[in-house]
């Protein structure tokens, strides 16, 4: 086991540098750049424009370019932002907290929804709550999380007046740990709702599988209440599939919903990356790229180690 | 037979309806202030009583922006949206009133040849500076700060915006405290707009390197309102300055810039009454607002114009974009009469804009330096005529052909925008009726209006007509030479540099141009802006369509504000104040 994680984190160095170039590469062939913001000023001179790409070190070859960026990267120095001038990390570390609250707490609230909904309705497949679970699961996996939210906020802000309609906080008042909540309420709903519907019918389809296996039935015969039967046997081993689906999305604890974020003006991650894509802010997007791929690769890696302890027959070499 | 309470009601009625029309006339009487806007702002700088019995002190104001500056340094960054910001903080020297006229307001008076203040021949100014000044830490505003501004602007480190004005500069003196002389090598004419924000020398620790300085997220300045806070991706905070230099200004306690992802969602909180005012909406979302009961929409002209702009050279091949090889259609001048004559612009300012603006008729809607010009005719009958003069006979589909060469074009517009599509098809459509085919073909604004470096068909001259908005300022020298001027078309020589994409080489323009561009005098600038305009106007590189609106939203207790089409929504903040 542990050869083969050793192996396995060997292997992800070169992914990481290529996926890395890869993004460098393709950042710096879209059409725009940082300086794309002068050219519609008449005041600003061809002068102007070669100076500003001399300052901005934009001017040299593109390999040179990467390579110092990947120095000092490895160096821990993610460099400094030329929208804003500030260091990449210190604009990170101001976003991440909000973000890590916001898709925390959305995650717990999720699985929350997913797995009694799911149990419930492998266990009573074909009952009535089954049908509604299911037909709600595909409604909310078909209806995009963008129009799920601005809904909501049509709903519970614009018309009712119950809920804020974004933010964090409310302007200029001060902390309160209920303000806070408040306003989580509706970036949380709309997140966990489409995250819900989607889980719920990955672990639907693993418990059905698995209900069906031969030992299940034993469990039962043996006189095992439903609960322990579930808990005990039942869950650890239908949660394969749903293991791949989350680990998959946790990367997203770092990287925030874009949508989501913009929809109900939550400054995090998602907002910052794309404020910077629309910028063309290189330094800031390499950063964020960069650990998003970092974070997909570990936790890929993650999830093999769960599934060796989910299924003991599973086995690496 | 009616019930008695049945014809109780109806004399109930009958007396209401009756009384309705004297009791609403006394309700009006009753109450002033019914317009929006509130009362005429006095010019910068002047102490107000006015109609302050009105204005009350006090309160926060949200303002929903929705692009967040990337720093608040106006000289390191060109947002707009920075300096709606920076500008409550950060003052300059000089400003523009509403009615165009400049005004002073770090220095004591606007310098002129009248005054003394410019010499004869424009080379040489003295700025006479406001002795009651102070930074927001209490530290006295001299002269040493604008010798240190210049210095930062020229300081090569800097990844300043733009040194145009500043580079012709050979000297900056300050002989004494409040007394800046600064000698130009050679006269630039737009020289009034130069030192439009004053940076604390005495900040900066010595060194006039100051890209990565804190300044930008913590700026300093002399302004209506001192910097709090900035958490980032959500909102900046401004206070009061309780000791700024114009007497009981500002009113508000408290300005908040609530930083929203869009438009949308920033009207959706107008809506919810999280925010008080909305920054730089469209003219599409006026009827979203219009309606509402607690929201007044703050639309006037600007000084933008939506225009097409017609290539004169070479779409393609090898002379692609070369003056001396004209478009095959556009570069006849008579095809360019008859498409604006095919062109119904009031139908598309009654239509599209809902009849809230005026049609485009000239570069400059407004300002001192604007001719009169009447707008173009609409006669679909005359287009047909002149395209017939001009060789070019309707083929069997209608579309003209001439020499074996189809009246077929393509339009460009940057794609998500809704006016202008419809725009386009309006266009499209009118121009088929004449005889000649537009294919609608839009590019992302980063392709579209892109470097020369990046292959923009506007730059290389590889389109045939294009839509977009541009405006002058209060100077419109940069603008009409960078747009009309023959030395001004992008080309490998001059490195792509210069905004004449129509690539229009005329010697009245020119000549006109430097003209105006040449000299301080005023009606000597005016009268040459006239000359090169009516020129520009009749050979037709841009077709003016339609004057942009500036467009804001507000809730209906904001008041103070008066639009002044050469600035932005916050010129003077310092006297808006809530009712409520």
């Amino acid at each position: 086991m542990t050869r083969y994680l050793v192996r396995r984190l060997l292997q992800a160095i070169p992914l990481l540098l290529g996926i890395t170039l890869v993004i460098f590469l393709v950042l710096r062939a879209t059409p725009g750049g940082p300086l794309s913001l002068y050219d519609a000023d008449p005041n600003v001179t061809a002068e102007d424009l070669v100076r500003l790409r001399h300052q901005l070190g934009l001017d040299q070859p593109v390999p040179v370019q990467y390579v110092r960026w990947l120095w000092a990267f490895l160096h821990g120095d993610w460099g400094w932002s030329i929208v804003t001038k500030r260091p990449v990390l210190q604009m990170v570390a101001e976003r991440l907290p909000n973000t890590l609250v916001l898709m925390g707490i959305a995650f717990v609230a999720t699985l929350a929804l997913a797995i009694p909904a799911a149990v419930l309705s492998a266990t009573r497949q074909y009952s009535l709550f089954d049908h509604v679970a299911t037909t709600l699961a595909f409604a909310g996996h078909s209806l995009p999380a963008f129009w799920i939210g601005l809904l909501l906020i049509a709903l519970f802000s614009v018309k009712l007046h119950w809920l804020p309609a974004g933010g964090m906080a409310t302007l200029g008042a001060p902390f309160s740990v209920l303000d806070r909540l408040r306003h989580l309420i509706l970036p949380v709903l709309t997140l966990s709702l489409y995250d819900a519907a989607h889980y719920t019918r990955y672990l639907r389809a693993g418990l059905l599988d698995v209900l069906h296996q031969e030992y299940v039935r034993t469990a039962y015969a043996k006189g095992l209440s439903e609960r322990a039967v579930i808990q005990g046997h039942v869950l650890k081993n239908a949660a394969i599939p749903l293991v791949t689906v989350i680990m998959l999305d946790l990367p997203q604890l770092f990287s925030g919903a874009l949508i989501t974020e913009t929809i109900f003006a939550w400054p995090g991650m998602g907002r910052l990356f794309w404020e910077a894509a629309g910028r063309v802010d290189y330094p800031v997007l390499m950063g964020l790229f960069t650990v998003a791929s970092a974070l997909v690769i570990l936790f890929n890696l993650l999830g093999d180690v769960v599934y060796a302890w989910l299924d003991p027959r599973i086995r690496y070499g | 037979m009616a019930s008695p309470r049945r014809a109780l009601l109806r004399r109930v009625a009958a007396l209401a309806a009756l009384g309705w029309a004297p009791a609403s006339a006394v309700l009006a009487a009753c109450n002033p202030s019914s317009s929006s806007g509130g009362e005429t702002t006095p010019a910068a700088g002047a102490t107000v009583p006015a109609a302050a019995g009105q204005a009350k002190p006090g309160g926060t104001l949200r303002l929903a922006i929705y692009q967040e500056p990337g720093l608040l340094n106006p000289w390191l960054n060109p947002q707009n949206v920075t300096g709606l910001v920076a500008e409550q903080v950060l003052e300059g020297l000089l400003d523009v009133d509403e009615r165009g006229n400049r005004v002073p307001l770090l220095a004591a008076e606007v310098p002129s040849v009248q005054n003394g203040g410019v010499s004869a021949d424009g080379k040489t100014v003295t700025y006479k500076l406001r002795r009651d000044v102070r930074w927001h830490d209490g530290q006295p505003f001299t002269a040493k700060d604008v010798l240190f501004t210049y210095q930062v602007i020229m300081d090569p480190s800097n990844p300043v915006n733009t040194r145009a004005g500043y580079s012709q500069i050979g000297s900056v003196e300050t002989p004494d405290d409040y007394t800046v002389v600064v000698r130009f090598k050679e006269f630039y004419a737009p020289f009034l707009a130069l030192f439009s924000a004053i940076l604390p020398a005495h900040v900066f620790g010595g060194t006039t390197s100051i890209e990565k300085h804190e300044f930008g997220r913590r700026p300093l300045g002399t302004g209506p309102f001192k910097f709090v806070e900035w958490a980032s991706g959500d909102h900046i905070t401004l206070a009061r300055n309780p000791d700024y230099w114009v007497k009981g200004r500002p009113y508000l306690d408290q300005v908040i810039f609530r930083i929203t992802p869009s438009r949308e969602v920033a009207v959706a909180q107008l809506k919810t009454g999280e925010a008080d005012v909305v920054w730089n909406l469209i003219e599409a979302q006026i009827p979203d607002l219009a309606g509402h009961p607690d929201i007044d929409v703050w639309a006037e002209p600007g000084t933008n114009v939506e225009r097409l702009v017609l290539n004169l050279s070479a779409p393609s091949g090898p002379h692609q974009g070369d003056p001396d090889y004209p478009h095959p259609i556009l570069g006849d001048p008579r095809v360019r009469e008859a498409i604006e004559l095919a062109i119904n612009k009031q139908q598309i300012v009654d239509k599209l804009l809902y009849g809230k603006t005026t049609v485009g008729s000239s570069p400059l809607p407004t300002g001192w330096a604007a001719p009169k010009i009447a707008p173009s005719e609409y006669s679909p009958e005359k287009a047909r005529r002149l395209l017939d003069e001009a060789g070019w006979k309707p083929g069997p589909d209608g579309i003209r052909v001439k020499d074996g060469v189809r009246a077929q074009m393509i339009y460009s517009t940057t794609t998500g925008d809704q006016l202008r599509e419809l725009t386009q098809q309006v266009i499209q459509e009118q121009l088929k009726n004449v005889g000649i085919a537009l294919e609608i073909k839009n590019l992302p604004s980063a392709v579209l209006l892109g470097s020369w470096q990046d292959n923009a068909p506007r730059k290389r001259g590889n389109f045939d007509i294009n839509m977009w908005t541009t405006g002058a300022g209060i100077d419109p020298q940069s603008h009409l030479f960078g747009y009309f001027h023959s030395s001004q078309i992008p080309s490998e020589a001059n490195r792509g540099e210069g905004f004449n994409f129509s690539r229009l080489r005329d010697q009245t323009v020119d000549k006109a141009l430097e003209e105006a561009g040449a000299t301080p005098d005023q009606e000597k600038r005016k009268a040459a802006y006239e000359r090169a305009i009516r020129r520009i106007v009749e050979l037709r590189p841009h077709i003016f369509l339609y004057n942009r609106l500036d467009v804001d939203g507000a809730r209906k207790y904001v008041k103070g504000h008066v639009h002044n089409p050469w600035r932005d929504l916050g010129w003077d903040l310092k006297h808006w104040w809530l009712a409520r």
